[in-house]
């Protein structure tokens, strides 16, 4: 276990609200320390962050591109100072173990790369040089893209690495930006923001980053009435508080809690096959210990294939426990063992009714696989815990799915190859908004549509130039 | 038989065997009676061990025999009505388990209501709890607010939640409408509509007519539902005087959720809004899946004018254990562990309850909540803020 403190902040400088630090321990003997600012301070780093907007907005974005790429770059290198930090901070803050804190670290830096970031401004505008200055888009028109001057984000701190993320989104926009982190995702903001500064002046002036504990201290009028747009990651309570207290003239992006749900075929399911699919959806599953809104929490498994629903879940159960000893469950709050050990309970009396349910369970509390015929939908929150339930074709799980349609977003598949755009069409009647394979589902692409929207969508405008013709 | 509330002096062994020759399915009703008897007795203090374990115990008895999952849960655990000696070594049912499926120790055919859990935090469904006999409820809310508010007095009882009729499937509705009804004798009402909507102006109204004529009240509501009602009557500019002898009662909503104001904030304002000592607001904690309630009073330190929780007291027909989260073996008072409750009014499902509720028993009586630890923020979906705004339970 780590022990030591962890300063959750990376402030403008000019900003002096230091002397008053609040700490919270995240896991026994180790804690996350964070500024306590009223409200001049808060008012004092907003001005900061605005007035610092002119360095940002006139740096070219190839440089913005150069300088996050170079911190990517930086989090990659297995013999980088800043990537031993960075690793060392996630285990105890985001409840992982070191293994899964190495598997998400590669994953996330590989999207932050130059490389992919001038893919991600490519497909998205017609000329990433539309944020530096107007581009003649047709014969009567020329086009800006510009980022509102002030981007509050306020991370839900359930994946780390989601906060630089959006962070980098604002930047590339050329938004100064005010990140609170989520406390499971407070590691990577802080560092990347860190690390940034020393790239170049203008980050010492655009970016600060600063956690506190939401739930106890409001934002303040001072900084909402001051951000062009407030981007929102969390639950459904979280996002109707702060749409509750920002101007309604102000943009909120909310990205709320979701269902994540997997969908296996019949043909993944031969005799040969279903071992290969089991270790597919267990790896899925378990990444990110099953906290992303892109993780499986229900799998509906078609019947009809070599391995039966019901036989193939002991084959999940055996490729979660191989899972747990490659890639091992972080350490769980007190909190997430008292859930485990409901839901256990809870399925064991289940199962004892003679329902047909079936619990299959790692050691500790690390996984848990329920087998239910009952195709009522349900999950768990629990942790790597997975309920699977067996239906006779995938095109019914449109239908099972559909009492939750403004929670869904991402359904995995495998198998139903030919099948898979006619399930994909039927999914989207319940507003499922991505199909991916389980091994992608974890990591979608830089340019992914975010529960359907395009990647910059809220964050910016356009001003258009018409050629005057008197 | 009668089992008196008071030690009776007869050997363990004795009792046991001469119980559970006798005991069939069919003995729900004399059961139930029997319970309802020793609720409708004044309460004086908490009942002997003995006396408590003797009908815990019985209980246990009764739905081993008549819940035949449940029996072969126990008798997993290596606990069987033949070879318990102890209301603690009853092994408990999860809260997570009524959302899964009906936990009825009976006929599922004598059901008479089902109260729903409100239900969106651990997956999309709701909990449930099937009652077989509305008449243990009632006892069991009766007895206990008897204690707590009439004991004294007979105030108007003014409720901020949906009456039963909007909402059927509501404990909380319903155990308000049994004080309204039995111990407030009518004088009173509800003061959400069927939208969910505070009634602002009828229940102002009301308050001061009650104001006028220094008839003392019980008013009593979910905490975000009185943070609504704070927040329109500090916009409004209004404030009451309620009568001496009023009291404030808020049914949970804080416990392991969160929020933005703190318990002792609403309290305070609570006190200054309605004119009435910080002392005269007591906490409930209850939960669907349990027919009876913990009252918590509290107090303020004269030296410091600090407020305190005092810890929520059960009738006597309740009890609990804290248990160490890990092993689940009964911790001593003074440590902190999950929360089992052992309510004698659930005898048609489960007595014997393990909540997810963090706590810490007092050495007398008496249970501190303690909630979510630092760090451990809430995953899944959670209740939106307006959820709290309706009834919980």
């Amino acid at each position: 276990m780590s022990t030591g403190v962890f300063d959750a902040y990376e402030l403008p400088d000019g900003v002096r609200c230091l002397q008053m630090l609040n700490s919270v321990n995240v896991c026994e003997g180790f804690s996350v320390r964070y500024p306590s600012l009223d409200d001049s301070d808060k008012d004092v780093l907003v001005k900061l962050l605005i007035e610092g907007n002119a360095a940002i907005k006139n740096m070219p974005v190839s440089e913005i591109i150069q300088a996050i790429g170079k911190v990517a770059k930086r989090f990659m290198d297995k013999d980088d100072p800043l990537r031993h930090e960075a690793l060392e901070i996630m285990v105890p803050t985001a409840g992982v173990s070191s293994e899964m804190a190495e598997t998400i670290l590669a994953g996330m830096s590989a999207d932050w790369t130059g490389e992919k970031l001038t893919e991600l401004l490519e497909r998205e505008f017609a000329s990433p040089a539309i944020l530096d200055g107007f581009q003649r888009i047709d014969s009567g028109r020329s086009q800006m893209a510009y980022g509102f001057t002030f981007n509050l984000t306020v991370g839900s701190g359930t994946v780390p690495g989601v906060g630089v993320t959006a962070l980098i989104r604002a930047l590339l926009l050329k938004s100064s930006i005010l990140m609170k982190p989520g406390l499971g995702d407070v590691a990577l903001p802080v560092l990347f923001a860190r690390a940034l500064r020393e790239e170049s002046e203008v980050f010492r002036k655009c970016l600060a980053v600063a956690y506190w504990d939401g739930v106890k201290e409001r934002i303040g009028d001072k900084i909402l009435d001051k951000a062009g747009v407030v981007v929102v990651y969390g639950s459904q309570e979280t996002i109707r508080s702060i749409r509750n207290q920002i101007p309604k003239t102000t943009d909120l992006v909310a990205y709320g809690q979701r269902l994540g749900v997997g969908l296996v075929g019949r043909e993944a399911l031969s005799e040969m096959g279903a071992l290969q699919t089991a270790q597919k959806v267990a790896m899925s599953i378990s990444t990110f210990d099953q906290k992303g809104c892109v993780s499986p929490q229900v799998l509906y498994v078609e019947q009809g294939g070599e391995v039966a629903p019901v036989d193939w879940v002991q084959v999940l159960a055996s490729a979660m426990d191989e899972l747990e000893k490659q890639l091992p469950s972080g350490a769980l709050s007190q909190q997430e063992v008292i859930g485990v050990q409901q839901l256990r309970a809870a399925i064991e009396l289940k199962q004892l009714a003679g329902t047909g349910v079936l619990l299959y369970k790692g050691t500790h509390e690390s996984w848990t696989v329920i087998f239910d015929p009952d195709l009522s939908l349900k999950w768990s929150d629990c942790r790597r815990a997975v309920y699977v339930k067996p239906i006779a074709d995938l095109m019914i799980a449109k239908t099972l799915l559909a009492d939750s349609e403004n929670c869904l977003q991402t359904v995995a598949i495998v198998g139903a190859v030919s099948r898979k755009e006619n399930i994909a069409a039927s999914l989207a009647q319940v507003g499922v908004t991505r199909v991916t394979s389980f091994r992608q589902a974890p990591w979608p692409k830089p340019w992914w549509h975010h529960d359907g929207r395009s990647v910059f969508q809220g964050l910016f405008k356009l001003i258009d130039v018409e050629d005057i013709i008197d | 038989m009668e089992i008196n509330l008071r030690k009776k002096k007869e050997g363990k062994a004795r009792f046991f065997k001469r119980e559970f020759a006798s005991l069939k399915m069919s003995d729900f009703t004399n059961m139930a009676t029997e319970l309802v008897d020793a609720f409708e007795e004044p309460i004086t203090g908490p009942w002997d061990d003995d006396v408590f374990s003797r009908f815990a115990v019985k209980i246990f008895g009764y739905q081993y025999r008549s819940n035949p999952s449940y029996a072969k849960y126990a008798k997993k655990r290596g606990v069987t009505p033949s070879n318990i000696q102890d209301w603690k070594e009853i092994p408990p049912v999860p809260t997570l388990a009524f959302k899964e499926f009906p936990i009825i120790s009976g006929e599922l055919g004598a059901v008479e209501t089902v109260f729903k859990t409100s239900g969106t935090s651990r997956g999309s469904h709701q909990g449930k709890h099937h009652i077989l006999d509305l008449s243990l409820y009632r006892a069991s809310i009766v007895g206990s607010m008897k204690h707590h508010f009439y004991s004294e007095q007979r105030p108007a009882l003014l409720a901020l939640v949906q009456n039963p009729i909007a909402s059927p499937f509501s404990s909380l509705s319903f155990m308000l409408g049994e004080a309204l009804h039995t111990l407030s004798m009518g004088r009173g009402g509800f003061y959400v509509d069927k939208d969910n909507r505070i009634q602002y102006e009828k229940l102002v109204s009301r308050l001061r007519k009650l104001e006028s004529s220094k008839e003392s009240v019980l008013f009593a509501g979910t905490a975000f539902a009185f943070v609504h009602w704070a927040d329109w009557l500090e916009e409004k500019g209004l404030c009451f005087q309620l009568p001496k002898g009023s009291t404030i009662i808020e049914t949970g909503g804080f416990k392991g959720r969160s929020r933005v104001i703190s318990r002792l904030d609403l309290y305070e304002t609570l006190a200054s809004l309605h004119h009435i000592p910080v002392s005269s607001i007591v906490s409930e904690y209850g939960m669907t899946e349990m027919l009876s309630q913990f009252y918590e009073k509290t107090s303020r330190v004269p030296q410091t004018g600090e407020v305190k929780h005092l810890g929520y007291q059960p009738p006597p027909w309740l009890r609990s254990l804290v248990l160490d989260v890990n092993t689940l073996a009964p911790l001593p008072a003074g440590k902190e562990g999950v929360l089992c409750h052992f309510d004698l009014a659930n005898l048609g499902s489960a007595m014997a309850i393990l909540t997810e509720d963090v706590g810490v028993a007092f050495d007398g009586e008496g249970i501190r909540l303690v909630g979510r630890l630092d760090g451990s923020e809430e995953r899944g979906c959670s209740l939106a803020m307006d959820d709290f705004y309706s009834n919980q339970r």
